[in-house]
């Protein structure tokens, strides 16, 4: 069995894995696993569900190693595995599953704060705030924020794992950031 | 000349994350150098990027990678030539398999049943069965394999026997190379360390609760988990608030923390037509399975603040046994249903994508072991001892059948049973299966039977079968049978350790129980005139507690 290293393309890991390589799959999901984990953790807001929708997605990716085209990124088709699995999940619960006890995003109680609390709790409170927007927010702006602004993804890229045109993306990104805003200044 | 945009507002979102043309590009500035509303809008929107690029990451934690490094060795991935029949056949056998981790909880509340009735005790075989599967160069049918129950007549019921046999896999290391979790297994069971209390074996049948003489939070088998850290315990909290989300509107018990596995089952597999109805149901039972897994993952601890139930009737519990019975007697010749009760399932595929990993659970010389030593489980065949049929009949859960059969002791095993008899006396049956059927070496006794004369009768006259009757799955064959229990270890694995340890820890209890009631059988006076309550319904009782020490495992954190 060769070594993977660290280094290797998706593409090449990929094929590696096609051909029964279970290693070089992985090197790929070390590789994504943290990424694709908070951005599902964003889009779902629900530590367990990320969890269970993480692993699902790996391994529905590992299943569907056979339908990859080389042609495409490994990369883009994982993460429209991991969304459209969100966006699934969500639809058929119809309802949001928020952890009751779930630590604020700023988390000032379980951290180490280094700096001035008080511009340590300022900024927990705020970024506390965000999280609980976007949170609310309806799911496709959700994604298209999310894969924005968290993931830092082009436009193209997000087309292509939401499946839609870049303009629609252009449009979402705005829409869904205009929606958090609004929502932000309600709390304030 | 700049194209006109008709909204400007959209493309300062654009404009912040570099996705506009040249064109574009210069509109949006020279309005943000003429409007100071753009401006301050632009620092709006900025602001909520910013924001958003700013909230804290989450790493995945360390088990999500643990599917990848679980799928079994030597199985390789999916190839790219594997064509879509063989990835459905895939796909049906992984929700066959994740159905029998879920029949392995039917299991354990089975056999953790208390004390039987005097009439379940007087009905267990005083010796092992097992010489019949010695006999002859030819592997053995099914049946004889798996201790043989009588069969039924008023006022004597004939129940699953169970014989004594080597804990099977108790001390065997998980198939992942570890042990769960760090808690390697040990000589008195798997490590299922999660699992800190079971049943009390005093608890009766839950029967009597939906007759309102029985406390309905007492619980059959308890499931005790203690989070080490906070996060682990929302975790579980989380899944079992889904459970409840799912199930609000099930059943009228009073108790809103009940979840009625019945309800899933009969809901689609109990009505006419099979097929789609029970594969759903399936499916939902395993996703359950998934997310209780998923539940003994975050493991440890101690009191009751949250709780849940599920319950199990009979016909689960026969599924499970069935299911069970067919991946311990894997090394049979001949399958069946080797059930009281007619029981339905997906066909069973004759040819197994890959089987290499699937013999990660337990070795070949282990299972070789147990198929020779007796670790056999609950054999009631349907219809009668010997019967090879490989009918698969969805059982329609009755009443009335314990009331034809006597009244008292038809339940557990007969209800269905009796039922199935009741048709079978009407309509034909399937095609038999098992090699012994095929052949026409039957078993003695069944020769009596003008029931199973009819329906080998029919069989050979290719009578189709009543429309309340489910098609018959292909025959059973050897290769099928070693197939099932191959995926059934499959998609335990699939599933994750946990499911793994879970079965093991299963049936580890269950030899413990047939060891246990082989010794009291030999003791014990018959009783045939008890009743067993056919409804019995087993409950499951999770519970978890709060971590004692939430930040114990997080000092960074404290």
């Amino acid at each position: 069995m060769p070594a993977h290293s660290s280094n290797d393309s998706d593409g090449a890991l990929v094929a590696r894995a096609q051909e029964g390589d279970r290693a070089a799959f992985g090197v790929l999901v070390g590789r994504y696993q943290d990424r694709i984990f908070n951005t599902i953790y964003r889009m779902c807001h629900n530590h367990a569900d990320a969890l269970d929708l993480s692993q699902t997605a790996f391994l529905k990716a590992y299943q569907g190693l056979p339908t990859f085209a080389a042609r495409a990124s490994f990369f883009t088709w994982l993460f429209r595995i991991a969304v459209n699995l969100v966006l699934t999940q969500r639809r058929g619960r119809g309802a949001t599953m928020t952890e009751l006890d779930a630590r604020a995003d700023g988390g000032a109680s379980l951290r180490v704060v280094h700096d001035d609390p008080a511009v340590a709790i300022d900024r927990d409170d705020r970024l506390g705030r965000i999280a609980a927007a976007l949170a609310r927010l309806d799911d496709e702006y959700r994604a298209a924020v999310v894969l924005k602004d968290i993931e830092d993804l082009d436009y193209a890229t997000i087309g292509e794992i939401l499946d839609v045109p870049v303009g629609t993306v252009k449009s979402r990104i705005h829409r869904g950031r205009s929606l958090l805003r609004e929502m932000i200044g309600d709390e304030e | 000349m700049p194209r006109p945009h008709h909204n400007l507002d959209e493309q300062l979102s654009a404009y912040l994350d570099g996705e506009l043309g040249a064109d574009e590009l210069r509109e949006v500035e020279r309005r943000l150098a003429d409007s100071p509303d753009t401006r301050r809008r632009l620092d709006e929107l900025r602001g909520v990027s910013r924001g958003l690029a700013s909230l804290p990451r989450h790493a995945a934690p360390a088990p999500l990678d643990a599917w990848a490094r679980a799928t079994p060795a030597g199985r390789g991935a999916p190839r790219v030539s594997q064509g879509p029949l063989q990835r459905r056949v895939r796909v049906l056998l992984y929700r066959i398999g994740s159905a029998a981790a879920l029949i392995a909880l039917g299991m354990i509340t089975a056999w953790l049943l208390p004390p039987r009735s005097a009439a379940w005790r007087s009905a267990q075989p005083t010796a092992p069965i097992e010489s019949s599967k010695r006999e002859g160069a030819s592997p053995p049918p099914a049946v004889s394999k798996l201790p043989a129950v009588e069969r039924p007549s008023a006022g004597e019921t004939a129940v699953p026997s169970l014989t004594a046999g080597p804990p099977p896999m108790a001390t065997e290391a998980s198939p992942l190379g570890g042990s769960s979790h760090g808690r390697p297994a040990t000589e008195d069971g798997p490590a299922v360390a999660s699992i800190s209390a079971l049943a009390d074996s005093e608890i009766p049948h839950s029967s009597a609760t939906r007759r309102g003489s029985r406390d309905a939070s007492e619980p059959i088998l308890n499931i005790v988990i203690a989070p080490e850290t906070v996060e682990q315990y929302h975790y579980a909290r989380n899944v079992l608030r889904t459970w409840h989300a799912q199930e609000a509107s099930a059943p009228a018990d009073g108790s809103s923390e009940r979840h009625d596995v019945d309800a899933w089952m009969r809901a689609d597999a109990t009505r006419a037509a099979p097929g789609p109805g029970t594969a759903l149901a399936l499916e939902t039972s395993s996703q359950r399975v998934e997310e209780l897994m998923q539940l003994l993952d975050h493991d440890k601890a101690a009191a009751v603040p949250t709780h849940i139930m599920m319950n199990f009737d009979a016909t689960q519990i026969h599924l499970a046994r069935n299911l069970l019975n067919r991946v311990a007697g894997e090394g049979a010749t001949a399958a069946g249903p080797a059930s009281g009760f007619d029981t339905e399932s997906p066909p069973i595929p004759a040819q197994t994508p890959s089987r290499d990993g699937l013999r990660a659970g337990r070795s070949k010389k282990e299972r070789s072991a147990d198929a020779a030593g007796g670790r056999q489980f609950a054999a009631s065949p349907r219809g009668q001892p010997g019967d090879q049929s490989g009918a698969w009949a969805y059982p329609v859960e009755s009443r009335a059948a314990d009331e034809r059969s006597g009244g008292a002791a038809a339940a557990l095993e007969n209800a269905p049973r009796a039922r199935s008899l009741e048709k079978e006396s009407a309509a034909p049956a399937p095609p038999p299966a098992g090699p012994a059927a095929q052949d026409g070496r039957a078993d003695p006794q069944r020769g009596a039977s003008g029931a199973d004369a009819a329906d080998r009768s029919s069989a050979r006259e290719g009578i189709a079968p009543p429309s309340e009757r489910l098609p018959a799955t292909p025959p059973a064959s050897q290769q099928a049978l070693t197939a099932l229990a191959d995926q059934v270890r499959d998609a335990a694995l699939i599933l994750g350790e946990r499911v793994d340890g879970f079965l093991r820890f299963a049936l580890s209890r269950l030899d413990e129980e047939a060891r246990r009631l082989a010794a009291e059988s030999s003791a014990a006076p018959p009783d045939r005139g008890a009743a067993i309550d056919e409804s019995t319904a087993m409950r499951l009782k999770v519970t978890i507690l709060p971590p004692t020490e939430p930040t114990a495992s997080r000092p960074a954190e404290r």
